[in-house]
C-alpha cells in the first residue's frame, strides 16, 4: 500500500490499485466518529455512445441512461441495497454527474459490513422489464421537479448553449421521452462496460484503520470474477466550437434571472499544471467579480447585481467552463455590465496586484476548511483529472501561484467566441 | 460546562482538535413575537453586509479574505417560543497557516461588526439600510420560485393561522419588513444588545482561558433574563384544507399533523423512532410505499418538530394522483398504529437514527448548535445518552405514538397547464 503524507494538511493518504484494477484510497481521520465511502465509476451522462466491452460495433444509448442505471442499481431480486445498509446502520445515496456516477454510504458502526454491501451492490446488477418500467414514473417525477426549478433550468440551459452539439446538452436525467426507451439490456450493457473495476475508484475516509480496511476490500474483490480489463472506447461527436450566443426562456418566475456561461475553447494542460490552471482561473474570477472586487461593489450599489450573484469554475473530462448567475430586475443591464468586465479582464487584473494576497489567502483557507468534511474530501477527489496530482496538492499549488499566472490563465481561457447568455424572464 | 461572564451572558467552549478550524457563534436570544422576528431578519441582512469599520461588502470581504477566508454570517433562528440573532465566524487553526493566530483577530472583528454598526444620527445609515431592505424584499419574492419551500410555507400559514409568529418564514415577511424604519430598527438593536440573553459558543483547538482573554473588551453587562418556556404546545383545531393552482409540471401535497410530544419530554425518543419509521428516513413507510412501490413521487417524507409538537409530510407528485397519495399516506399512518411493520424495518430505523445522531459529532456547526441549545433549555443529553434512550424504544411504544397523530391541515399546490 502506498502512503503519502501531506504535512501542510496534516493528512496521510493511503492508496493501492487492486489486481482487478480497482483504485482504492484510504484517509484515516483522527477524532471522527463516522466513516464515509464513495465508489465512483468514470461514467456519466455524456457517455451515451461507446463500443461495448467485448463488442466491436459502437452503440448509442438513450439520454439519461447513466442516471437511470444509478437509480436501478439499488434494487435487487429479493432486497433493496438501501435496506441492507440500514440493517448495518449505514446511510446510503448516489449521484450522477456529466462524467461520473458515485455510490456512497456513511456509518458510525459496522464499516466492514457496509463496505461489503457497497462493493456487492454496485458490482451485481439486477434489472427486469418490470423494475425498469416502474422506475420511469419515479424519474419522470424527478425530471418534472427540475423543470419547475428556474435555477436548474438556467444552469442546464446554459450548459446546453455552450455545447449545443455535444451530449452535455442533454439533461443528466434525460427527458421523459428518452428514458421511456430504456430497456434492461441497455442497462446491462452499460454496466458491463463502465462498471468494470478498472474504470472505478473507492475512497474511504474517517474512522478507519488503513491496513484492516484494505484487507476487507481485497478479500471481497478477490472472491469475484471479472472480465479482462480493456480500454473504454467512447464515441464523441466531432469536436466543434459552436456556441449559442443568446437564449431567452419564459417561465412563471417572480424575478428575471441572467446566466452567463464561458466555455474554455483552449486546450487544458495535463497533470498538476491542470490543477494550477483551475486555481489560477478561480483566483482570477475572484479578483474580477468576487466580493472584494471594486466592480462588484459598483454593480451592487447600482442595484445591477445583488446577493444572489455568484459564479462557478467547472473543470471536467472533456470540458471546462465558468458559469456566472444572478437575479436581476434588469437582466440586460446585468449582461452588459458583466460582459464589459470580461472584455477588459486583462487590464483590470493588471491593476489588481494589491488584492492578490487577500484572494490567495482566502483560497488557501477555503481549501483547508474543506478538509473538515469527509463528504467534501471524498466527493471532490478525482484521481484521473489531474494526473498524479489531486485535491491534496491544492494548498501548495495555490501558495505557489503568482499574479502573472493568474493573468496568463485568464487571458488563455477567455474568448468572446466562448460566451453565451441565458435569460429566464417571467411569463407562462 | 458553560461559564457565566455576566448575568444572562454565557460562554461555552468546546475544546477539540478534530477540525482544521475554530468556529464561534454569538447569539442574542429572547422570547419571540412576529414583529421582533422580522426586525431580526432585517438586522441580519444589514449587519452581515456593513458596519462602521467595514462600511461596504468589499471592505468587509477584504478583511475576511486577509483572515484566510474566514467565514462570517448573521442569521436568525427560532426554537419553539424563543428566537435568536446569530453572528458566526470560522477561522483556520493557526498551525495550518504558519502559526499566525487569528483567534483574537476574529473576536475583535466580531466585536466590531456587532457593537459598531454603520449609523448616522441615531439611525442605521439610510442608503445602506434602504438597499439592504430592498435586497431582502427581492430575495423573499424570488424564494417563492422554490416550490418546495413555497408549499411548506403555505402549509405553515394554514397550520399556524392563529399563531403568526410560527407561521412567519425564517426568511421574513415582506410586508412587515417594508414598514420598518432605520431609526426604529437601530433603537430596537440597541435594546436587543443590552437586554437579550447572550450565548457565546466556540468549538476548536482553543481553551476557555483564551476566550475569556479575547473577550475582555466586550460590553457584556449584566442583564435580567427571565427563565421562559421554549416549548410551544399548539392546541388542537379543526382540519383546514387549501388548494392552489399554478402553472407547474409537478404538484406538491403537504400535510400537517399535531403530535403532542415535545423535545426531551417523556415520549420524545418514541416520537423520533415513529417519525423515522413513518417518513423520516429513506427506509420509511412513506418512501417505500409512495415512491418505491407505487412510483407516485420522487420525494415523500416526514419531519417532526419537538418544539411545537408538529409532524409535517411533504410530497412531490403528479396532479392526477392527489387522492391516491393522500390515501396511501393515511394507510401508512394506520399501519404504524396497527403495528404492521417488521422487526427488521424497526431495527433498521433505530440503527439509522443512531447513525445520524453520532454523525453530528463530526460537524463543528452541529456541536456548537447543540451546546447553545442545551444551555437555552438548561438540560443536556449527550450522544451516548441519546442513543441509550433510542434503543429503549419498543415497537409497541411507536404504535402508541402513531395513535396520537391528529390531522390538522392539508395544502395542495396543483400543477396546471402542464406542457
Amino acid at each position: 500500500m502506498k502512503q503519502k503524507h501531506y504535512s501542510d494538511l496534516g493528512e496521510t493518504l493511503y492508496s493501492e490499485t487492486l489486481s482487478n484494477g480497482l483504485r482504492v484510497y484510504l484517509l484515516p481521520k483522527t477524532g471522527f466518529h463516522k466513516s464515509y465511502a464513495v465508489m465512483t465509476t468514470d461514467y456519466g451522462s455524456i457517455d451515451q455512445s461507446f463500443v461495448p466491452l467485448n463488442g466491436s460495433k459502437p452503440v448509442t444509448q438513450p439520454a439519461g441512461i447513466a442516471h437511470f442505471l444509478e437509480h436501478k442499481m439499488f434494487e435487487k431480486a429479493d432486497h433493496d441495497a438501501f435496506d441492507t445498509f440500514a440493517h448495518f446502520g449505514g446511510s446510503s445515496n448516489a449521484f450522477t454527474s456529466f462524467t461520473h456516477t458515485s455510490y456512497l454510504f456513511s456509518a458510525t458502526h459496522n464499516l466492514k459490513e457496509n463496505l461489503e454491501t457497497l462493493l456487492d451492490f454496485v458490482q451485481d446488477p439486477y434489472f427486469t422489464e418490470q423494475t425498469v418500467n416502474k422506475e420511469k414514473g419515479i424519474i419522470g417525477q424527478e425530471i418534472q421537479m427540475y423543470e419547475d426549478d428556474p435555477n436548474s433550468r438556467a444552469y442546464f440551459g446554459t450548459i446546453a448553449n455552450l455545447y449545443p452539439d455535444q451530449p452535455l446538452a442533454d439533461d443528466i436525467a434525460g427527458s421523459i421521452e428518452s428514458i421511456s426507451q430504456i430497456k434492461p439490456a441497455d442497462l446491462y450493457l452499460a454496466h458491463e462496460t463502465f462498471y468494470h473495476p478498472s474504470n472505478m475508484s473507492l475512497f474511504v475516509v474517517g474512522r478507519l484503520d488503513p491496513a484492516e480496511t484494505l484487507a476487507w476490500i481485497q478479500a471481497n474483490q478477490s472472491a469475484k470474477q471479472f472480465a479482462q480489463p480493456a480500454p473504454i472506447k467512447r464515441i464523441l461527436p466531432p469536436a466543434s466550437q459552436q456556441v449559442i450566443k443568446h437564449k431567452r426562456l419564459s417561465m412563471p418566475v417572480e424575478r428575471p434571472k441572467a446566466t452567463i456561461g464561458i466555455r474554455g475553447l483552449d486546450d487544458l494542460p495535463t497533470g498538476i499544471e491542470r490543477l494550477k490552471y483551475e486555481d489560477a482561473l478561480s483566483l482570477g474570477f475572484t479578483l474580477l467579480l468576487g466580493e472584494t472586487a471594486p466592480d462588484f461593489l459598483s454593480l451592487y450599489d447600482k442595484g445591477i447585481i445583488d446577493d444572489s450573484f455568484g459564479y462557478n469554475i467547472e473543470l471536467q473530462r472533456g470540458a471546462h467552463h465558468v458559469i456566472m448567475a444572478g437575479e436581476a430586475d434588469d437582466p440586460e443591464a446585468f449582461e452588459t455590465a458583466v460582459l464589459d468586465i470580461l472584455d477588459h479582464a486583462t487590464e483590470k487584473l493588471a491593476t489588481a496586484k494589491d488584492r492578490f494576497e487577500a484572494v490567495q489567502r482566502e483560497a488557501i483557507g477555503s481549501t483547508l476548511s474543506s478538509f473538515n468534511s469527509l463528504e467534501a474530501i471524498a466527493n471532490q477527489f478525482d484521481d484521473r483529472l489531474y494526473g498524479e496530482a489531486s485535491l491534496f496538492d491544492e494548498v501548495s499549488v495555490i501558495k505557489a501561484l503568482t499574479m502573472n499566472d493568474v493573468i496568463q490563465t485568464v487571458s488563455q481561457f477567455l474568448s468572446t467566441a466562448g460566451i453565451s447568455v441565458q435569460e429566464i424572464v417571467p411569463g407562462d | 460546562m458553560p461559564k457565566q461572564l455576566a448575568k444572562g451572558v454565557w460562554l461555552n467552549v468546546i475544546p477539540t482538535t478534530q477540525f482544521k478550524t475554530i468556529s464561534m457563534t454569538v447569539d442574542f436570544i429572547a422570547p419571540g413575537n412576529v414583529q421582533e422576528l422580522s426586525n431580526r431578519i432585517l438586522l441580519a441582512q444589514l449587519l452581515e453586509t456593513s458596519s462602521a469599520e467595514y462600511p461596504t461588502q468589499t471592505s468587509l470581504a477584504q478583511k475576511l479574505s486577509m483572515m484566510y477566508g474566514a467565514s462570517f454570517g448573521v442569521n436568525v433562528f427560532r426554537y419553539g417560543l424563543q428566537e435568536g440573532l446569530r453572528f458566526s465566524s470560522t477561522i483556520i487553526n493557526d498551525h495550518f497557516i504558519g502559526g499566525e493566530s487569528l483567534l483574537n483577530e476574529m473576536v475583535d472583528f466580531l466585536q466590531s461588526v456587532i457593537y459598531r454598526p454603520l449609523i448616522r444620527d441615531d439611525a442605521f445609515e439610510p442608503t445602506t439600510f434602504g438597499r439592504q431592505k430592498q435586497n431582502l424584499i427581492s430575495y423573499l419574492k424570488s424564494l417563492n420560485d422554490d416550490k418546495q419551500y413555497y408549499a411548506e410555507q403555505q402549509l405553515s400559514e394554514l397550520y399556524f393561522k392563529n399563531e403568526p409568529f410560527f407561521a412567519t418564514s425564517l426568511y421574513g415577511d415582506a410586508q412587515t419588513i417594508e414598514a420598518i424604519s432605520a431609526k426604529q430598527l437601530y433603537a430596537i438593536y440597541q435594546k436587543m444588545l443590552a437586554t437579550n440573553e447572550v450565548q457565546i459558543t466556540v468549538a476548536g483547538d482553543v481553551t476557555e482561558a483564551d476566550l475569556i482573554q479575547a473577550l475582555a473588551n466586550w460590553q457584556l453587562d449584566d442583564r435580567q433574563v427571565a427563565d421562559v418556556a421554549v416549548i410551544y404546545r399548539r392546541p388542537e383545531t379543526e382540519v383546514v384544507s387549501k388548494t392552489e393552482g399554478q402553472p407547474l409540471q409537478q404538484s406538491k401535497l403537504n400535510i400537517a399533523y399535531r403530535l403532542p410530544v415535545y423535545y426531551r419530554g417523556s415520549d420524545f425518543y418514541k416520537a423520533l423512532v415513529f417519525n423515522g419509521l413513518f417518513g423520516g428516513t429513506p427506509i420509511s413507510m412513506l418512501f417505500k410505499n409512495v415512491r418505491e412501490k407505487n412510483s407516485l413521487a420522487y420525494y415523500a417524507s416526514s419531519r417532526f418538530d419537538g418544539f411545537t409538537g408538529t409532524l409535517l409530510v411533504q410530497t412531490g407528485i403528479d396532479q392526477s394522483n392527489e387522492s391516491a397519495v393522500k390515501s396511501i399516506i393515511q394507510e401508512q399512518l394506520e399501519a404504524v398504529a396497527d403495528g404492521q411493520f417488521s422487526d427488521e424495518v424497526f431495527n433498521q430505523v433505530v440503527a439509522s437514527l443512531i447513525n445520524g445522531r453520532e454523525s453530528r459529532l463530526d460537524s463543528q456547526r452541529a456541536l456548537v448548535n447543540q451546546a447553545m441549545l442545551d444551555q437555552l433549555l438548561h438540560s443536556q443529553v449527550d450522544a451516548a445518552e441519546w442513543v441509550k434512550q433510542i434503543k429503549q424504544v419498543t415497537k409497541e411504544d411507536v404504535t402508541k405514538i402513531a395513535k396520537q397523530v391528529q390531522l390538522q391541515a392539508i395544502y395542495f399546490l396543483k400543477g396546471e397547464d402542464a406542457k
